[in-house]
């Protein structure tokens, strides 16, 4: 029987820590039986809001599969369900609010595991990936604007055009998935080397060894102690790692 | 590898030696009694005890805000020597347990796997640089063992860290300049041509915080003086 470990962590960046503005970046995980889901959001910086838009959306998307996976898998216009159930949830809260929809930009990378059915939609920026027996792998890295640091939000008209999307059966080889904002993939993904920095790999060990409170504070500790430069944005990860349980007992 | 995995691993392969921060933790009763004490019967294995760590822990069995711990690692003790899974070990030379745990190290680093339970993160760095000197060179092996607020062991604990060489390459490619841009200067980069806004940080390195339509862009400067 599989069930799947999670790990999640959010940092607010040096640059937002100087400003006194709150991490924009949310990213929330959900392991029940056979149903496992991770979400992140990185919330636009030029958004007012947009640190509770990432809130909603992250917290939409996994209650959203959650409650419908079935449907959502099955249907061809599964993804479009979801993108307008986040609209929908945002668009609400920003007439609570008063203000225009747009003040709560924020980006999607979203994955849901059913008995090892996947669904995954990631619209704006960030690397989502997997982990199997050769090593990782990416599985998207969203789609960006014109330049380096445009990208699209789940509000945006371009959404459905440059979302990636999803559909397959899992291998039982992939051992982990993990979703990255762009603030973790600059420090975790190396682009020169094209490669998962060494970083990633202690992190997926660490989540071997240590448990969930353990295991946040070592690497919250940890990335805290780099230099400004490297965490300026905030950072954020999210790991879902295989665990199979094992016949020889503890004795 | 499970901690505990890691532990089996530990009692098979190393020789342990205990130290009386350990001993005297907060739960450390649970690690030593419930976690340690079945794995070294299991393999008929023993820990290593200074006597100067018992001699300390009696020391502290006098000070108010320490006794009633020193009592718990005397007990300890007591329960590990009546299981007979414990060696008091003395030579003349002892005389506090930071000194005789560099000196076990130096002396034994060629020869065996060590394994060191201490709460003490000072001593557990000098016992990794002393075990890493590169003067002498070994292929042994050297763990620390602290144990956690709850009584759950944490191996190698203070090498639970990312150095900056296990991050991703994030350095820009140079170019020559032979100005250092200022506050509302005219920057084309990124395919854009960008105000720069307002200056939040300075040195060898300038950041500029430029606002643009979808995002905040952090435009960012590093220069070499002898370069201009």
């Amino acid at each position: 029987m599989t069930s799947w470990k999670k790990f999640t962590l959010s940092i607010r960046g040096r640059l937002h820590e100087k400003e006194g503005v709150p991490c924009q970046d949310r990213v929330v995980g959900m392991s029940y039986g056979s149903f496992a889901a991770l979400a992140l959001s990185d919330g636009a910086g030029s958004a007012s809001l947009s640190h509770i838009g990432s809130k909603i959306v992250t917290n939409t998307f996994l209650h959203f599969l959650k409650a419908n996976f079935s449907e959502v898998y099955e249907k061809d216009s599964g993804y479009l369900q979801v993108i307008e159930r986040i609209r929908y949830n945002l668009e609400r809260q920003a007439k609570k609010f008063n203000v225009p929809v747009k003040e709560f930009s924020s980006t999607l990378i979203g994955l849901a595991l059913n008995n090892e059915k996947l669904f995954f939609i990631h619209v704006g920026d960030g690397i989502a990936g997997f982990v199997d027996t050769s090593g990782a792998k990416v599985l998207s890295k969203g789609a960006k604007g014109e330049f380096d640091n445009e990208t699209y939000f789940v509000t945006s008209e371009e959404a459905e055009n440059t979302m990636v999307c999803l559909k397959d059966r899992t291998s039982e080889n992939i051992s982990a998935f993990f979703l990255m904002s762009d603030g973790a993939s600059r420090i975790l993904f190396d682009k020169k080397m094209n490669a998962f920095a060494p970083a990633f790999w202690k992190i997926m060990l660490w989540m071997d060894n240590c448990d969930y409170r353990c295991l946040k504070k070592i690497v919250g500790n940890s990335l805290k102690a780099l230099p400004a430069h490297y965490i300026y944005d905030d950072f954020s990860i999210g790991v879902l790692k295989r665990v199979k349980y094992e016949s020889v007992a503890r004795t | 590898m499970s901690p505990w995995h890691e532990l089996e691993n530990i009692v098979l392969n190393y020789k342990i030696f205990v130290d009386t921060s350990a001993l005297m933790a907060p739960n450390s009763e649970k690690f030593f009694l419930d976690e340690l004490r079945p794995l070294l019967l299991k393999y008929n294995k023993k820990v290593y005890i200074p006597r100067v760590v018992r001699e300390e822990l009696e020391k502290h069995k006098n000070v108010p805000e320490k006794s009633s711990s020193a009592l718990k690692g005397i007990k300890i003790i007591e329960e590990y020597i009546g299981s007979n899974i414990a060696d008091i070990r003395y030579e003349e030379t002892d005389y506090i347990p930071d000194q005789v745990f560099q000196y076990i190290v130096s002396k034994f680093k060629l020869k065996y796997n060590l394994a060191f339970i201490t709460n003490d993160k000072q001593l557990a760095r000098d016992l990794r640089d002393q075990h890493s000197s590169l003067s002498v060179k070994t292929d042994k092996l050297l763990r620390i063992i602290s144990i956690d607020l709850t009584g759950e062991p944490v191996i190698d604990a203070e090498q639970l860290k990312i150095d900056l060489y296990e991050l991703g390459d994030i350095s820009e490619t140079p170019i020559n300049i032979s100005y250092i841009p200022e506050e509302g200067d005219e920057i084309r980069t990124l395919g854009q041509i960008y105000r720069l806004g307002r200056r939040v940080s300075e040195g060898g390195r300038v950041e500029y915080i430029c606002s643009k339509v979808m995002r905040t862009l952090l435009l960012r400067f590093s220069y070499l003086k002898s370069s201009l």
